[in-house]
């Protein structure tokens, strides 16, 4: 087995260059000219320094909630994120879940300027999410420290989960293990930190100079056992194979 | 002269929205209002509509009138309206296709004026019909339901 899908299996997790780099430099410098449209401040040369500087433009709290909604609805207006960041990872996404794929439709935007007050609370997305989806987090900046987000892999979160489950009062207990066991994930632009969603995670307040904007987006098989998400509304399929094809067409005309 | 449009609206089991954090469910009104301000976005009106009842889909009465109004297209609240038990009625959805040609979906904002998009579309359906016929045990639906997710 690829080392990286060993290491995805046995942590739960794995930081993974793309597979078309100008593909994904594309899609970041897409996302960049929107979000300056949205504010109506020209860019300047440099897609990085933009990202990184977006809260001179944006004051935390909810004008920087407002902001990244608004940038939410024209990229999923504008882009197809879903196939670009597929493609941007196709190798190690295509071992995951195979090549008939369901795309989660609209991708999450977070925007945490330097000091945003909302950081993202610990949780897990299975349950209720499909345990056999894979989400793509994908900064667009480099992250790194509290600008980053915080994991714990398949060993920490089982641990965390039995602590809970056996003293679910103990509020500093499981907070004191959190702190033991959680990982601030280091993920420069580039790469994409591919997660399973049975790993517990959060953010913390982001205490850099710069502002992370970064993507989650989920993707799974198209047969795969779903989540409590009705998939009309969350996913969309992205790809299918012909053998697939062939057989809902046979299965259509004849059945 | 404005497209007429004819709305598919869904009459759900219980007054209680599906949907977290939404107090109950449309009322026949708000229905039939949210279809006729897609309607006029889509630059027509709406003529008619049908009711489908959640879980039985859309009787074929309804279908026939449907046919009677030869609308330029069909308006649905929701795909759910044409799911009978845990699966969508890809028949129906066939031949509501081959009367008007053009398929809106509010909520799950959808609308197919081709038969490539039509098509994909189908795949679509058709996968999440086997996966929800698969899943459709109890005991799938209280694992992933369950609340010690954090």
């Amino acid at each position: 087995m690829d080392a990286t899908l060993a290491g995805f299996e046995a942590q739960g997790f794995a930081i993974v260059p793309p597979t078309d780099r100008a593909r994904l430099d594309r899609l970041r410098t897409s996302v960049r000219d929107l979000a300056y449209e949205i504010l109506g401040v020209a860019p300047g040369d440099h897609v990085d320094a933009d990202l990184d500087r977006l809260h001179e433009h944006v004051e935390p709290g909810d004008p920087a909630t407002t902001f990244r909604l608004a940038l939410t609805r024209v990229m999923s207006e504008q882009l197809d994120v879903g196939r670009e960041v597929f493609s941007s990872f196709e190798s190690q996404l295509a071992s995951l879940v195979g090549v008939d794929v369901l795309a989660q439709r609209v991708p999450n935007v977070v925007f945490q300027p330097p000091g945003d007050p909302r950081p993202t609370e610990l949780h897990r997305d299975a349950p209720a999410n499909s345990p056999y989806e894979v989400v793509v987090w994908l900064p667009l900046v480099d992250c790194a420290g509290t600008k980053s987000m915080y994991l714990l892999d398949r060993s920490a979160s089982s641990e965390v989960l039995d602590f809970h489950r056996a003293h679910p009062d103990d509020a500093d207990g499981f907070q004191r293990l959190l702190d033991e066991r959680a990982v601030l994930m280091d993920v420069p632009y580039g790469h994409a930190l591919l997660f399973w969603p049975g790993l517990f995670h959060g953010s913390l307040v982001n205490r850099e100079a710069d502002s992370r904007l970064s993507l989650n987006i989920r993707f799974k098989h198209l047969f795969a056992p779903l989540g409590m998400k009705d998939p009309f509304r969350y996913f969309t399929v992205l790809h299918t194979s012909p053998l697939t094809r062939l057989g809902l067409a046979f299965e259509r005309a004849e059945g | 002269m404005a497209e007429r449009y004819v709305g598919v609206l869904l009459e759900y089991a219980s007054a209680t929205n599906p949907e977290p954090g939404v107090a109950r469910a449309p009322t026949h009104g708000e229905q039939v209002r949210a279809l006729d301000r897609f309607a006029e976005r889509l630059g027509g009106r709406l003529i008619a509509s049908v009711t489908a009842r959640q879980g039985a889909g859309l009787e074929r009465a309804a279908v026939a009138d449907v046919e009677a109004a030869q609308p330029a297209g069909l308006l649905m609240l929701t795909i759910d309206a044409l799911r009978t038990d845990r699966t969508i009625d890809v028949d129906m959805l066939d031949r509501l296709w081959g009367i008007a040609g053009e398929i809106g979906l509010l909520i799950e904002d959808e609308h197919f004026v081709d038969d490539a998009t039509f098509e994909d579309y189908i795949v679509m359906v058709m996968s999440m019909n086997h996966v929800r016929a698969r899943d459709a045990s109890p005991d799938w639906a209280a694992f992933v339901g369950r609340s010690d997710r954090s």
